[in-house]
């Protein structure tokens, strides 16, 4: 099946359809769960991107989602001008920032594990650059 | 956002009525949760039956309102689906949260 390519715009109610879309696609080539993983991904990542676009001012382009499939690997990749994810914090993201301490609920964050989810839902995560975008880069192992 | 609320032996139980809980609709979830904190309600079941998704705002708001409640009462999340399920016990949710197979089950937990 033929790769897709989606607009979202730069705005929360945007990120259900795109994540919905790329589970669609998702289930062609995974299993529930795995479609479910990608789904996750996707919403975290254009969440992220359209909260820190804001807080920047920079609610006047599109992203861009590309939903991409070859023998071995489906490949989902988010495209924006400016980084998607800050310098060495994706190095930093996997299980352990998921850790908490249940007897210290004064302490227990409201926020920060968007990262980690999108991390531990992929095989492989990905920053990259071109002269005029950046882009994260999402793969799921088929079979 | 639309939600369905009862009381049974003394638990309000509030279910979720939208298929989504997301960075949309977080902020609206987290203020519904508190309000009924601060209205008194001191035993609260979350009914998760119709969520087919929960991202990391939507558990930013779960943990908005256990904080809020405290020491003051317990918050149970009940009828989560095989998606919702993994995602709280990857998070540790299930170590903040009593989680419930069904509303019955959080009810009879929470009322004893």
């Amino acid at each position: 099946m033929a790769g897709q390519r989606l607009r979202v715009r730069r705005h929360l109610a945007c990120v259900a359809p795109a994540a919905m879309a790329s589970r669609d696609f998702a289930r062609l080539h995974l299993d529930e769960e795995g479609a479910s993983s990608v789904e996750l991904a996707v919403a975290e990542t254009l969440t992220n991107a359209i909260k820190h676009g804001q807080v920047r001012g920079r609610d006047d382009t599109d992203l861009v989602l590309s939903l991409d499939v070859d023998p071995e690997w489906l490949t989902v990749e988010i495209f924006d001008h400016v980084p998607l994810v800050p310098d060495g914090l994706l190095q930093a993201a996997g299980e352990q920032a998921l850790e908490i301490d249940p007897e210290d609920l004064v302490n227990l964050s409201e926020s920060g594990r968007g990262l980690a989810l999108i991390v531990l839902s992929m095989d492989e995560v990905s920053l990259h650059t071109t002269p005029d975008r950046f882009s994260l880069r999402m793969r799921k192992r088929l079979g | 956002m639309q939600t369905e609320e009862t009381v049974q032996d003394g638990v309000l139980v509030v279910g979720v009525r939208v298929p989504r809980l997301e960075a949309s609709n977080a902020p609206e979830f987290r203020r519904t949760l508190i309000e009924r904190i601060e209205a008194g309600h001191q035993q609260i079941v979350i009914d998760l039956a119709q969520v087919q998704f929960i991202d990391s705002s939507a558990l930013g708001a779960l943990i908005g309102a256990v904080k809020r409640m405290g020491a003051l009462g317990t918050i149970a999340l009940a009828a989560p689906n095989g998606t919702l399920s993994r995602l709280l016990t990857l998070t540790r949710m299930d170590k903040v949260f009593p989680i419930t197979e069904t509303v019955e089950d959080a009810v009879a937990k929470l009322a004893s």
